[in-house]
């Protein structure tokens, strides 16, 4: 088979795994080429709006595995393809020195045993650091239960490494797949990682959920999530919303990318906005509100926390308002030592996203917007209420408890 | 009058000389090449960061300009003043001005129009640097040597060349704008030469094939987001990546439907 047919197999196999390429990571220095970089750099985009920084790909797409979610089981009559260690070094090391890439994303499908791809893949990242002397950024997905040793050699050779989880339970991964056990493949390598990274604090580790493949709810996902973030120091989660495949659809499809995007919206409330987790509000069904994102339905369910006054508001408040972000709150909390904050201008110019802000803050004793202005879909009025008619065109006293 | 030197360092000093003293500023070049050469003008390097700070002292103002404060406005000038508009150095003034006058906060958290303006220099700037850093393509060009053709508006050349070197330490690099090729080598100095023999060599590399299949491999169809893409990468941009078309190609699409 040819390289470039090779090469659009396996890029397109890896389609649907998500990360990114920012690293603090400086242990490879002095490295014959490439660097990394705290921030990233996207390298293009895809017409879908999706950033390339890494060279994404699978070793091979050939695998013994049966998961219901996955584009690339056992069951499926696709080409299979794979790459050898050394084509893969050469066409990497080609997108890099060209800058179409920031670094090497290398996952694969299970052939024959995860310890023998595990093997294949160890190889290309050990010619890239060690023949090519690459120090750029490379994340390797581990195969479910592999052995610890190369566990071991990934991580120092690596900047990330990665399990994917999946779904939050066993009782999920049983309707997927009649093969991988979830609590010894996949929460046990987690855990044999986590173990590792103890001993070598630069590398992380994440994980990938597939939203919406067996009916899992949000609720679910959020308490699997917590616990790896506690318990396993997880650095972050990524969600793909579930790529319906020709054999496996007895799945609702309805509102996926939407709960994709709340999905990652609740994480990042949990990571950098330091919300507990009693404070998510989720619907009766389990599932977050997909109308209207976390920080709102949290915001909307406890107006009596609101509005605040933004010249003396803490970081907390200020975090679980609407519109403010952690870089716009640290500015907040920086400048209103010097400058009185009167105008939404200023708040604007820091960064806040002020339509979403207005009902919940107050200026100089002052309201400026309602919330009813939030879903007009217009630019809100922001005509000035007093105090008293701001508490009665928006607080329901309904939800006060 | 106030003269300042070629970069960043002086013409922030120069700034806040002149409104300590209340005096006007004028470039080296300027004062060169025009007829403010025949009026009295003060090198700034005459005066030392420790008669400034004494001064700045007595009128109770600037004590930002010596904590990390003044080294955030710094970084915003560097790239500022790397701006093709020509009255970038009055925008980057008015800022110090403002700052030394009423505090810095109002420029930094752009709670200021003056701020505002400055912001909007230094994201065009940086903007342009970030852009750059992941869109250009190099083609091997020799032994060790990398070539590559960037589309620049700023003055940031130098920026780019800073960059790249870090990833490619041990290659000579090569970036043409402008029928320029601007060469970076080993002892990291930058030279100019004739740009067109090096733009042929970059014509004539074939691995554009590889990308392009890698490209559409990453395409996932069912998310077809044209507006997301337009906004993360410019519409300027379409036409001169290799992917470019391939966008024009889905746009087209859209608009036959």
């Amino acid at each position: 088979m040819e390289l470039l047919e090779k090469l659009e197999i396996l890029g397109t196999a890896a389609k649907f795994d998500v990360c990114a390429a920012s690293s603090s990571n400086k242990r490879f220095q002095g490295a014959s080429f490439g660097a990394v970089s705290p921030s990233g750099v996207c390298h293009s985009f895809t017409p879908d709006g999706r950033c390339i920084s890494l060279f994404k790909v699978l070793m091979t797409n050939e695998c013994e595995q049966d998961c219901g979610y996955c584009q690339n089981n056992c069951y499926r009559d696709i080409p299979r393809a794979r790459f050898t260690p050394d084509e893969l070094v050469q066409l990497f090391v080609q997108f890099y020195t060209r800058n179409y890439v920031e670094g090497l994303f290398l996952s694969s499908g299970i052939r024959a045993s995860s310890n023998r791809t595990m093997e294949d893949m160890l190889q290309v990242v050990e010619r890239l650091r060690i023949k090519h002397r690459f120090g750029g950024y490379i994340h390797l997905k581990i195969l479910p239960g592999c052995e610890e040793s190369m566990i071991e050699k990934a991580v120092a050779l690596c900047n990330r490494v990665s399990v994917n989880i999946e779904v939050p339970s066993d009782r999920h991964m049983e309707k997927l797949s009649r093969k991988k056990d979830f609590q010894r493949d996949i929460l046990g390598t987690i855990g044999k990682i986590s173990k590792q990274l103890k001993h070598d604090r630069q590398v992380t580790q994440t994980t990938q959920y597939v939203v919406g493949a067996a009916g899992e709810t949000d609720r679910e996902i959020f308490d699997s999530v917590s616990q790896l973030y506690h318990t396993y120091n997880l650095k972050r989660a990524y969600y793909s919303a579930y790529q319906p495949i020709a054999h496996h659809s007895a799945v609702k499809r309805d509102n996926l990318l939407v709960r994709e995007n709340r999905l990652y919206q609740m994480d990042f409330l949990m990571r950098q906005y330091q919300f507990r987790s009693d404070e998510f509000i989720f619907e009766k069904d389990g599932n977050l509100n997909y109308k209207v994102d976390p920080k709102m339905a949290y915001a909307v369910n406890n107006m009596h926390l609101f509005p605040i006054d933004l010249q003396r508001a803490t970081e907390a408040q200020l975090l679980r308002t609407p519109g403010i972000g952690p870089a716009s709150c640290r500015r907040i909390l920086q400048i209103r030592k010097s400058v009185k904050l009167t105008d939404l201008k200023q708040l604007k110019h820091m960064g806040v996203v002020v339509k979403r802000a207005a009902p919940f803050i107050l200026l100089n004793g002052k309201s400026f917007g309602r919330l009813e202005d939030l879903t007009k879909g217009e630019r809100p009025l922001y005509e000035q209420l007093t105090i008293e008619q701001f508490m009665k065109e928006t607080i329901h006293y309904d939800s006060i408890p | 009058m106030i003269r300042y030197h070629n970069n960043m360092g002086s013409f922030f000093k120069a700034c806040v000389v002149a409104w300590l003293l209340g005096d006007s500023l004028c470039s080296e070049e300027e004062w060169n090449t025009t007829l403010l050469q025949f009026a009295p003008a003060t090198d700034v390097a005459q005066y030392s960061w420790e008669e400034i700070q004494h001064m700045l002292r007595k009128r109770n103002r600037g004590q930002w300009i010596f904590d990390g404060r003044g080294s955030r406005l710094k970084h915003l000038l560097l790239y500022a003043l790397r701006h093709r508009e020509d009255k970038k150095y009055s925008i980057c003034k008015n800022a110090i001005d403002y700052g030394l006058q009423h505090g810095i906060e109002g420029i930094l958290y752009k709670t200021t129009e003056e701020g505002k303006e400055l912001y909007r220099l230094y994201r065009n700037v940086f903007g342009e640097i970030h852009a750059m850093c992941g869109l250009v393509r190099f083609v091997p060009s020799g032994k060790n040597t990398l070539a590559a053709k960037v589309q620049l508006e700023h003055d940031t050349i130098d920026f780019l060349m800073a960059y790249f070197r870090q990833r490619y330490p041990d290659q000579v690099l090569i970036l043409v704008s402008g029928g320029i090729a601007y060469i970076c080598d080993e002892s990291d100095e930058i030279y100019e030469e004739e740009g067109s023999p090096f733009e042929e060599a970059i014509k004539s590399d074939d691995f554009g094939q590889f990308w392009e299949i890698y490209y559409k491999a990453q395409y996932i169809q069912e998310r077809k987001n044209l507006r997301l893409t337009a906004k993360v990468i410019r519409k300027k941009y379409w036409n001169w990546l290799q992917e470019g078309k391939l966008i024009l190609e889905e746009e087209q699409k859209d608009t036959r439907k």
